[in-house]
């Protein structure tokens, strides 16, 4: 199939120009699988060892910035639908009690179809809010009793470069880009995609077992200032533009065709590339220091 | 509110007559010369009145929100104050021009607009439409057009008059104003996948909002606050939502089916607070061509979603918002991003400033009633024919509103519910 050659219009990527990365220790923490309460759905979490990277000045390539990670588990996949549906439907709750639910914690109902037909159990959840995705860890943090949440973007950026196998470098130098093969063998982008979301874990993983950090839903993460961004480009994303530093900020077309006003808080209507991966902080908890 | 009666009980049975006397004047709405401002009225401030009020006012140079007007005055406070903040001066409603009650439309009508905004729930469209045609006003209304066959023959002879008078009336099937619809169909329509022989369309997705009914509500109160569950207010989810996918079909065939036959039903969603529509319906229409679409829409939580159109001709097949496949395959290229609900009103308002106003009525009255058509299938168990739905009796619409006692009419059962269904 010929694809025109064309950037979607609902991305604009801005690349953060990455120099270095210093992987600390071994992390202590191992990988696990969490078993959302009162069901049967399970997802697993990887650890990744703390440590720090380096960021440029796009002027000069001098160092601008080092960030710090701490130790972290990350989910190994994008939060699949099925995880998804026990919050946002209330799965949780037997049936007679889920019309009880308070209905400001939980996602209002979706016009129209949020997976836009591409695919639900097993594929990466879409069209969401980092409203929704914030709310969605808290709920989850509050049910496990662990500290679910969002990534940094730093946490993001720093994971994905270490999972695509930057060797730990000290010197001052760019890391090169994977080559095109390598990103078309763990990413799904504009050119293999069809347009669609495929399932999770259906291309390679990087070095940590980690999947889909590239490509296939872009993934929300927040700044340090509060600042949110889709990070990892995704399924409508020009392979070129598939790479760690690639950061999406939230577009008015995003939510554009929404008919309603007030614009919903929890999904976006034309958005079906925005999903979000979790991870766990266990510096924030208490039992685990 | 006896005009109403008057209004429904006086609907011609076919289409062919028009209102007598009409002067036709294709100038109408500007006699005098046209204005600069585009002045405009908005009768149902919910969710998608405020939406297409904010879409309106972007659409074109030179728009404004004159008045408004709504059911419930907590309704009109939340979309005043929303369309305030979002439009700045092109927000000109004062609190002359807000009105609330079943009467707020004839009062909006009475202010000095060219054209007004229709996004009342559709049991309420063709009595607004044809008080907005009298009235001289240019029409966006929203879809469905009407809830029962009455309400459409209604709505095709309101939509004769503005033809007569030159007004324009474009509605909220987006999708006929949106580039990659429009680029497929007409590639579809050029022979790009030969002759069109059938269509699947889908409307399949979990359940959408409801109001807990509060102390002090009359049954008409609790109603109108939760009209999607309501068959007279809404038409039921196959008419108030699928209708989308339903005229797209009938885009692809270029005409309305000759008949239908379906199944449906109240599975899941069976509680009083969902009032008595169904939550699952599929129908098989067919057209004069022999041409058959396949149907099927839900409203259950936890299911499949899918929303979309698939049109297979005897060379090939096409998802009208994205590629055709075939030997003429083509992909749509994202190439400009359009919101299709400001194109409409785009479109609309260079119509009407032009001179040559576009008229979608009899066309979303046919999609209407089709969806209608698929409804009764389902509803009856029979099989219902064009000019059977076309000219039934039936009429769901009270013929005057006030808030009181309102029962909740049975849910259908296919094989005893019939066509001539009387409120």
């Amino acid at each position: 199939m010929v694809f025109p050659n064309n950037i979607s219009p609902w991305l604009v990527i801005v690349a953060t120009i990455f120099l270095g990365i210093v992987p600390g220790d071994a992390s202590q923490l191992e990988p696990y699988t969490e078993t959302i309460p009162g069901t049967l759905i399970t997802f697993d979490l990887v650890p990744i060892p703390g440590g720090s990277f380096s960021v440029a000045n796009p002027e000069n390539l001098d160092i601008e910035r080092i960030l710090r990670v701490d130790d972290i588990w990350i989910g190994k996949t994008e939060v699949t639908w099925e995880e998804y549906d026990v919050w946002q439907l209330g799965l949780d709750h037997e049936p007679a009690k889920r019309r009880q639910i308070n209905t400001e914690s939980r996602p209002s109902r979706p016009y129209g179809a949020p997976d836009w037909g591409f695919g639900h159990s097993g594929f990466a959840t879409l069209s969401v809010t980092v409203h929704a995705a914030e709310e969605y860890a808290r709920w989850l943090s509050e049910k496990t009793g662990k500290n679910y949440r969002l990534p940094t973007t730093a946490e993001w950026q720093y994971a994905c470069y270490l999972g695509i196998g930057a060797a730990p470098v000290r010197e001052r130098t760019i890391m090169p880009n994977l080559n095109i093969e390598d990103r078309d063998a763990i990413a799904w982008h504009f050119g293999n995609s069809d347009r669609a979301t495929h399932p999770v874990a259906s291309k390679k993983p990087n070095t940590l077992g980690v999947y889909d950090m590239l490509g296939n839903a872009g993934e929300w993460g927040r700044d340090k200032d509060g600042a949110t961004a889709l990070l990892g480009g995704s399924y409508r994303d020009e392979v070129t533009n598939i790479h760690c530093g690639a950061r999406a900020e939230q577009a008015r077309a995003w939510n554009s065709t929404d008919p309603q006003i007030p614009k919903s808080t929890w999904w976006l209507s034309d958005a079906p590339f925005a999903g979000f991966r979790i991870i766990r902080d266990p510096g924030a908890e208490e039992s685990v220091r | 509110m006896e005009n109403s009666r008057i209004t429904r009980r006086d609907a011609i049975k076919t289409t062919a007559a028009v209102t007598a006397g009409i002067v036709s004047n294709p100038r109408f709405a500007f006699a005098g010369g046209q204005r600069a401002t585009m002045r405009v009225g908005v009768i149902g401030c919910g969710g998608r009145g405020t939406g297409a009020a904010a879409n309106c006012v972007e659409s074109s140079e030179g728009v404004q929100i004159v008045s408004m007007g709504d059911l419930f005055a907590n309704r009109l406070a939340s979309s005043r104050q929303q369309l305030a903040e979002q439009l700045g001066t092109a927000f000109k409603v004062t609190n002359d021009t807000a009105f609330t009650g079943y009467d707020a439309f004839e009062s909006v009508l009475a202010t000095d607009i060219d054209m007004v905004i229709l996004a009342t729930p559709p049991a309420f469209r063709p009595q607004h439409l044809r008080a907005a045609i009298d009235a001289g006003k240019n029409i966006f209304m929203e879809k469905p057009i009407a809830v029962d066959p009455m309400g459409v023959r209604l709505v095709i002879e309101a939509s004769e008059i503005a033809k007569e008078k030159g007004l324009a009336i474009v509605s909220g099937t987006q999708r006929r104003h949106q580039a990659p619809y429009l680029e497929a169909m007409k590639r579809i329509h050029d022979g790009a996948i030969g002759d069109v022989v059938a269509a699947q369309v889908f409307w399949n997705q979990g359940g959408l909002w409801n109001r807990e009914r509060q102390p002090g509500w009359t049954d008409m109160e609790w109603q109108a606050r939760n009209w999607l569950y309501f068959t007279w207010l809404s038409g039921d989810h196959i008419v108030e939502q699928h209708i989308h996918n339903i005229d797209v079909a009938n885009w692809a065939m270029q005409g309305h089916p000759t008949k239908a036959v379906g199944v449906g039903g109240r599975q899941v969603r069976v509680e009083p607070e969902f009032g008595h529509i169904f939550d699952h319906f599929a129908i098989e229409f067919e057209y004069e061509s022999g041409g058959r679409v396949m149907s099927m829409c839900r409203q259950i939580n936890g299911t499949a979603n899918h929303v979309g159109e698939h049109i297979v001709g005897t060379r090939g097949t096409a998802d009208p918002e994205r590629w055709i496949r075939g030997q003429q395959a083509w992909q749509w290229g994202d190439t400009e991003y359009v919101n299709p609900y400001v194109q409409e009103h785009t479109d609309l308002i260079a119509s009407i400033r032009a001179g040559t106003p576009l008229n979608e009525g009899r066309r979303v009255a046919e999609s209407t009633l089709t969806a209608i058509m698929g409804r009764e299938a389902a509803y009856t168990g029979q099989e219902i024919t064009w000019d059977e739905i076309l000219n039934a009796e039936m009429s769901l619409v009270p013929d005057a509103f006030h808030f009181g006692p309102m029962p909740v009419p049975d849910v259908a059962v296919p094989g005893i519910t019939t066509l001539d269904r009387n409120i």
